[in-house]
């Protein structure tokens, strides 16, 4: 099934689970507002001016369409992903990712700011490894794969202190060596350790147990071979939605290469009776290559009430296309 | 004026949200347990020490998250009594959980999801220990590092 509604089109077809899947489409129509349309997704790199408004609140979408939101709604919906993740524990870093191209012969550099959010002196280490991925996670603990990064990669310094409140940047450098190289994504994470003194027990004549609580936090380092031209492929599918109570989990399937960011997303939850629609946003996140995830995202109190609704959700990750699909809960 | 004004806006906006962290903003550095005699069951010799909430955590996070838990080690240190042998006994005799949740996770040197969530301030996480031993086991202190590691997704 397929409609056009000026700038916008769609096509719905299934899953591979036989429930919709319904791919929208921003590339055709002409006019002021398409016009508009085209410069902002041009202004800011990417395809996400749309909202999803139901024409139809029956058991399923037989028609959409595509509504504007005002300018200065979106560029503040748009700030919100400006700012990078970051991670912190007593000592923090003030991302979560940090993205490289891999290029034989050319290195490269990014840095991480290291900060100690504690109220002591922390001493902090750093060290890189791979991982493997597994049910769409990072298995920290399988380490060896084809596509491992770690073994290009250098951190300036290792270790260090940190007294309350200080931050210090450390360089993260890049190695490619002469390759070759498989295109797709190869990766690795850094950690930052801290670890904290603390007052041993001296053994006595029971069975005591110490435990001793080392923490860290990860960043993950990405390096595209052969990168994607952009827009990206539509090759991101949901393969599922499930109301799991205080959460809806929405399934994303990524069977690239490549690593797969999702930027922007929304759910709309539009009551069956006719009630106001409801939309959620969705936090940034990665799809690691070949895997699929599963995202949980809060069901907020307001929805408590509104009774059998149909729930669309779509997913902006960079291709040309949002990547969306529906399903009936309640709420 | 009005596209100034909102630059201007976005470039705070920018600012505030980069400030939101995720972090574990207080971790128990360390916790110990003592398995006392009266835990025995004297038929089986076997005895098990749980500790709710052993371990606290604060989280903040800008994004969903994940906290993994691994041992440094596949045995604890023991450092028995005087006169007592010395007992290699596996990690994975060390138990968590998030607090009253579910069932006891043995600890590996692998690491093992123990919560994940969406993004908040101020995510308050707690872990319960237990400790599985017998009478076989030497008296003494049984020590090990358990790494938690934390990720946004």
């Amino acid at each position: 099934m397929s409609f056009e509604s000026g700038e916008h089109s769609a096509t719905w077809g299934k899953s591979v689970i036989g429930w919709p899947v319904i791919s929208f489409s921003r590339t055709a129509g002409t006019g002021l507002f398409p016009a508009l349309f085209k410069l902002w997704t041009l202004c800011r790199g990417s395809h996400r001016r749309a909202g999803l408004r139901p024409a139809d609140a029956g058991r399923r979408f037989d028609r959409l369409t595509v509504c504007k939101r005002p300018a200065l709604l979106n560029f503040s919906i748009l700030l919100l992903f400006l700012a990078a993740p970051v991670l912190e524990a007593f000592v923090g870093v003030d991302r979560g990712e940090l993205l490289f191209k891999l290029v034989p012969g050319h290195g490269a550099a990014s840095t991480v700011t290291v900060t100690n959010s504690g109220t002591e002196l922390s001493t902090v280490s750093l060290s890189i490894e791979d991982f493997k991925i597994a049910d769409g996670r990072p298995n920290f603990s399988a380490q060896e794969h084809s596509r491992a990064l770690a073994s290009r990669l250098t951190v300036f310094p290792t270790s260090f202190e940190l007294k309350a409140g200080e931050s210090r940047e450390v360089q993260v450098l890049l190695d490619p060596g002469d390759g070759p190289f498989e295109a797709g994504t190869y990766w690795a994470v850094v950690f930052v350790q801290t670890s904290r003194l603390a007052d041993m027990v001296p053994p006595g004549g029971d069975r005591q147990v110490q435990v001793r609580v080392v923490e860290r936090v990860g960043v993950f380092a990405f390096a595209d071979a052969e990168p994607e031209p952009r827009p990206l492929p539509a090759d991101v599918e949901i393969t599922g939605l499930e109301n799991a109570g205080k959460n809806l989990v929405v399934s994303v399937k990524n069977p690239s290469r490549y690593l797969r960011l999702v930027t922007e997303g929304y759910v709309l939850a539009t009551p069956l009776d006719g009630g106001a629609a409801q939309r959620w946003p969705m936090q940034t996140f990665r799809v690691l290559p070949d895997s699929v995830v599963r995202m949980e995202i809060p069901v907020p109190e307001a929805a408590a009430g509104m009774g059998r609704c149909n729930v669309l959700v779509a997913l902006d990750y960079g291709a040309d296309e949002l990547v969306a699909g529906e399903q009936e809960f309640e709420f | 004026m009005r596209l100034l004004l909102t630059m201007i806006v976005a470039m705070v906006a920018s600012v505030v949200a980069r400030a939101q962290a995720v972090d574990i903003r207080s971790i128990t550095p360390v916790v110990n347990l003592t398995v006392p005699v009266s835990a025995f069951n004297l038929a089986t010799g076997a005895a098990s020490v749980t500790s709710p909430s052993a371990i606290s955590t604060r989280l903040r996070s800008n994004r969903n998250w994940n906290f993994t838990v691994r041992s440094g080690s596949t045995t604890f240190a023991h450092t028995p009594v005087p006169g007592a042998p010395t007992t290699s006994k596996p990690v994975s005799q060390l138990l968590i959980r998030e607090n009253g949740a579910g069932s006891f996770l043995p600890i590996s040197t692998s690491n093992v999801v123990i919560a994940s969530g969406p993004n908040g301030n101020n995510i308050d996480r707690d872990f319960d220990l237990r400790f599985d031993t017998t009478l076989d086991d030497s008296p003494g202190q049984y020590a090990v590092t358990l790494v938690f590691t934390l990720v946004t997704l």
